[in-house]
């Protein structure tokens, strides 16, 4: 992942620091608090990394938000972006760790799977096994 | 016709009658010789009309295709090995009704299943479709909340697309997205400045990326008559207008059961392909209206800024 990270920072994706664990494991209890699942370990590793990416329209949400003064926007963090979906049938028992063009990035704890659902009707379109391939599939999808 | 054999005597001519039969048993098109490697046979194939009356179409139509179910679908004590002891795949004889007998519950469960097993790659559903009664009214002043400006709500119908039409829409979205972005810095250089776009961001543009915080919208959704074309497309910032676009629409998708579609929908839309919160169509001045040059290209917290700056430095003063 760190490598796929590295190459996408060196086109025009915007990147930040790495998420300590104890901003993760933050995040994690607001996000169980609320009735959400917790950040899953492959996520909370990928933050560890990057905590957030923006890549051509593709966003992945850190453990909390940013204010990009320069850009006069701020991009939410994880919990917020969960938050504002709180009472969505469609995405009960999901995690939304993205967004992509019309679609939001989720995990489904119960499948264990990785998904990414159509943003108007929440349908799932695509299933990954993993954050790798659902995040690689991705990127490949959108050069 | 003229000779390129070069023969003294021109070629014997073909009575039409024979030349035609002798095509037919080629199996050959006049128009196209053999060696192109394209054969048609003129034939005509015998065809005789069937005879459809009552009788005859009752037995055609008294069993449905069968179609291959998945055993999470099928009741837990058909599960495993699939559907033993219920004719092996799925249905049994066709009972419309019991269907109809279906709880609303159930119908529901059945719904969604089958929408999940689409999105898997089978075509063989229908949403079910609720019906709107005319809500404009209500919806326009839920629209006026919503700080989305030089946008007008419009009313669409849904159309029933097929799984696979809506894939192939999805996939053909991706490219019409990178095509669009590469379009548009090139043919509206100046709708992309007024909405904030400086030149680097015009490069990124001319590789059909895009740059932080913008993004390509649909303007109407591929199940309300939305296509790939560029009329239907339009460059957007990501926060805060395309994320309020959709929770407008969430407010109304979402008073439905999950799987259900509305009849009618109303959208958010911007004119033109680059949506400009501010209005500058006036940039230029004119008439009884004012000369915005001087701020273009500025940000609203940058103005901000600036008459805190000026209101110090008179201060000073």
């Amino acid at each position: 992942m760190e490598a796929i990270v590295e190459s996408l920072k060196k086109d025009i994706a915007i990147t930040f620091d790495g998420a300590d664990v104890r901003s993760v494991k933050f995040a994690s209890t607001m996000l169980k608090n609320n009735g959400f699942n917790e950040i899953p370990a492959e996520y909370a590793d990928f933050l560890k990394i990057t905590n957030g990416l923006i890549w051509n329209g593709i966003e992945f949400y850190g453990s909390k938000g940013y204010d990009r003064e320069g850009k006069d926007y701020s991009f939410p963090g994880i919990v917020d972006v969960n938050m504002d979906f709180m009472g969505f049938d469609a995405l009960a028992g999901k995690l939304i760790v993205g967004r992509a063009p019309e679609e939001l990035l989720v995990y489904a704890a119960k499948d264990e799977r990785w998904q990414c659902v159509d943003r108007n009707d929440f349908m799932v379109v695509q299933v990954a096994p993993t954050f790798k391939e659902l995040f690689t599939g991705f990127m490949d999808g959108m050069v | 016709m003229w000779d390129w054999t070069g023969a003294k005597n021109p070629p014997p001519s073909k009575v039409k009658d024979v030349s035609d039969e002798e095509i037919l048993d080629e199996g050959t098109t006049p128009s196209c010789p053999t060696f192109f490697g394209y054969h048609r046979d003129p034939r005509i194939i015998p065809y005789e009309r069937e005879k459809t009356d009552e009788v005859n179409r009752s037995k055609m139509y008294s069993k449905p295709p069968e179609v291959p179910m998945h055993p999470s679908f099928l009741p837990d004590d058909a599960k495993l090995p699939w559907a033993q002891g219920q004719g092996g795949f799925g249905a049994g004889d066709y009972q419309p009704s019991l269907q109809q007998e279906q709880s609303f519950e159930a119908s529901l469960k059945t719904t969604t299943a089958v929408m999940q097993a689409a999105a898997m790659g089978n075509d063989f559903l229908t949403p079910k479709v609720v019906e709107v009664s005319d809500e404009m009214g209500i919806w326009e002043w839920q629209f006026s909340m919503f700080n989305l400006p030089n946008m007008a709500l419009k009313e669409v119908d849904y159309i029933s697309l097929t799984i696979n039409k809506k894939n192939e829409l999805r996939r053909g979205f991706k490219r019409a997205r990178r095509d669009f972005l590469r379009y548009i810095a090139y043919y509206n250089v100046s709708e992309l400045k007024d909405a904030g776009m400086d030149e680097r961001s015009l490069q990124i543009l001319k590789k059909g990326k895009v740059p932080e915080n913008f993004d390509v919208h649909l303007k109407i959704p591929f199940e309300y008559g939305g296509t790939n074309d560029f009329s239907n497309l339009i460059f957007i910032q990501t926060h805060p207008f395309h994320d309020d676009i959709h929770k407008f629409i969430d407010m109304q998708t979402t008073s439905q059961p999950f799987g259900c579609r509305l009849s009618k929908l109303y959208i958010p839309v911007a004119e033109g392909r680059v949506y400009v919160p501010n209005d500058s169509s006036a940039l230029g001045g004119g008439k009884g209206k004012g000369d915005k040059t001087s701020v273009q290209g500025y940000s609203e917290s940058a103005l901000q800024a600036l008459a805190m700056k000026t209101i110090d430095r008179g201060a000073n003063i």
